[in-house]
């Protein structure tokens, strides 16, 4: 691995804080990324819904479909695609790992800049 | 609007480990309390066939169409998504029950979204209901249900022929419309179904069970809707947009625990067996609760009717300030 790959996994937690059906938070400079716990396995994807502004760590799993908290959007977390009106475009999904019990999602900076760039021009329809 | 624009953050009123436990999702919950609406329906039902005929008839039709229109409550929480935790269960009743109450789903839950964004915004909320000023002629109409009974068949019959109210299409991804197109094409078919079958069996049986009851109870779910909302804030702080209003036990279950609107308002993630707790948790910071239907409605009634005068010179007056007015009605669908 290089020094410049080794860089793009940042940490997000230990897997022993997650109960099954948890989401977490984690902050890529402005970007943030939920970590899902579904099913066992862990998942990493954009937290902000691709509907209206809403965290999808503030909102509900139910096996490996995120519910959105505002207007229960539904997305699967495995694929990042939107299962459940009201939302329709697919998240982002991310790489994640897990080493010796901690979790590393990989995102560069500059992916990370780009898409915090995309998800502010979200926006309510007018 | 979005969240960053609201007065106040909904999901920051309850910490998150808190909001897990009471967003939990429950089958034999939602099962419970379907199996008991539509007993509860069979139960009424069975009362207009013994009643067939009887001065007694239209008291039994009249509490049948209760039960019959408090079918929103389930239809409204399927929307959400919140009646079963199996997703397939959840929307197989949501379609059937949609089917019997009489509502679009998909385009329904298209509206609902809008309305949790744009609660109580005029011009923005499709479900603003009696958006000022109200008169009595609006009170009237919004309590019979008559924009509903109006409304809702021509703007079926729109999505089936293809097309969709100017109103509605910009909440719509047009990606989408062809599901609404066909949803509406479906249930023109049943109902037609329904239709014909009656006329060739020669029975009055569907109206007689199902569409006449359903007009009579319809007034009762207008006037909780006119509880949900009118009269408190016109403006984005889901802490006194929306109101909750105290209940019996009987109408609680009907209403799936639809009374405890400002909770479901303020975590709408949250079944409808979980709202009294969040009530317990959060009731404290919302709008005072109502001390019950009639005694909002009364207040409604009290402090929100003008003549139509004044109506027309508060409308004049807005428009010179040019403010936003919703005088399309598009709000008495929900």
């Amino acid at each position: 691995m290089t020094e410049a790959d080794a860089e793009n996994w940042h940490f997000a937690g230990h897997a022993d804080d997650f109960d099954d059906e948890d989401i977490a938070q984690v902050r890529v400079g402005a970007l943030a990324v939920a970590v899902y716990r579904a099913k066992g396995n862990f998942y990493a994807t954009q937290d902000l819904c691709t509907h209206e502004r809403a965290y999808l760590s503030d909102g509900v799993l139910i096996d490996c479909v995120v519910e959105c908290p505002f207007h229960q959007g539904r997305f699967d977390v495995r694929t990042g695609k939107a299962v459940g009106v009201p939302a329709f475009v697919p998240l982002k999904t991310y790489p994640l790992k897990i080493v010796d019990g901690k979790i590393y999602v990989n995102v560069s900076r500059a992916q990370a800049d780009a898409d915090h760039r995309l998800q502010s021009q979200y926006r309510t329809r007018e | 609007m979005n969240r960053s624009e609201m007065l106040v953050d909904p999901f920051q009123l309850i910490d998150k480990k808190t909001r897990k436990q009471l967003t939990r999702r429950s089958d034999l919950k939602g099962l419970t309390y379907l199996g008991g609406h539509f007993s509860a329906i069979g139960c009424t039902g069975f009362a207009v066939y013994l009643t067939y005929g009887t001065l007694f008839m239209l008291p039994a039709m009249f509490i049948h169409g209760i039960v019959l229109a408090c079918l929103f409550a389930p239809m409204h929480e399927c929307s959400h998504g919140t009646a079963f935790r199996t997703r397939w269960l959840n929307e197989f009743a949501y379609r059937f029950v949609s089917l019997v109450y009489i509502s679009q789903p998909t385009w329904y839950r298209y509206r609902h979204a809008v309305h949790h964004t744009y609660t109580q915004i005029q011009g923005k909320d499709p479900a603003m209901v009696l958006p000022s000023p109200t008169t009595w002629q609006h009170y009237i109409e919004q309590v019979l249900g008559w924009r509903f009974w109006t409304t809702f068949p021509v703007a079926i019959t729109k999505h089936a022929l293809g097309t969709m109210r100017p109103q509605d299409s910009w909440y719509i991804p047009k990606q989408d419309l062809p599901r609404i197109h066909n949803e509406a094409r479906f249930m023109i078919a049943v109902y037609g179904s329904v239709a014909a079958l009656a006329i060739y069996f020669g029975t009055l049986a569907p109206l007689i069970y199902w569409l006449l009851p359903r007009m009579m109870g319809e007034p009762l779910q207008r006037v909780w809707r006119i509880a949900e909302h009118k009269g408190c804030d016109e403006g984005p702080d889901v802490r006194t947009n929306t109101r909750s209003t105290k209940a019996s036990f009987l109408m609680r279950a009907l209403c799936w625990n639809m009374p405890y609107h400002s909770e479901h308002h303020v975590c709408p993630q949250a079944p409808f067996f979980a709202l009294p707790a969040l009530n317990k948790i959060v009731g404290e910071q919302l709008h005072p609760m109502g001390q019950s239907l009639w005694a909002v409605d009364r207040e409604v009634r009290r402090t929100s009717i003008v003549s139509r005068a004044d109506a027309d010179h508060i409308v004049t007056a807005r428009k010179a300030k040019n403010e936003q007015i919703d005088t399309s009605w598009v709000c008495a669908l929900d």
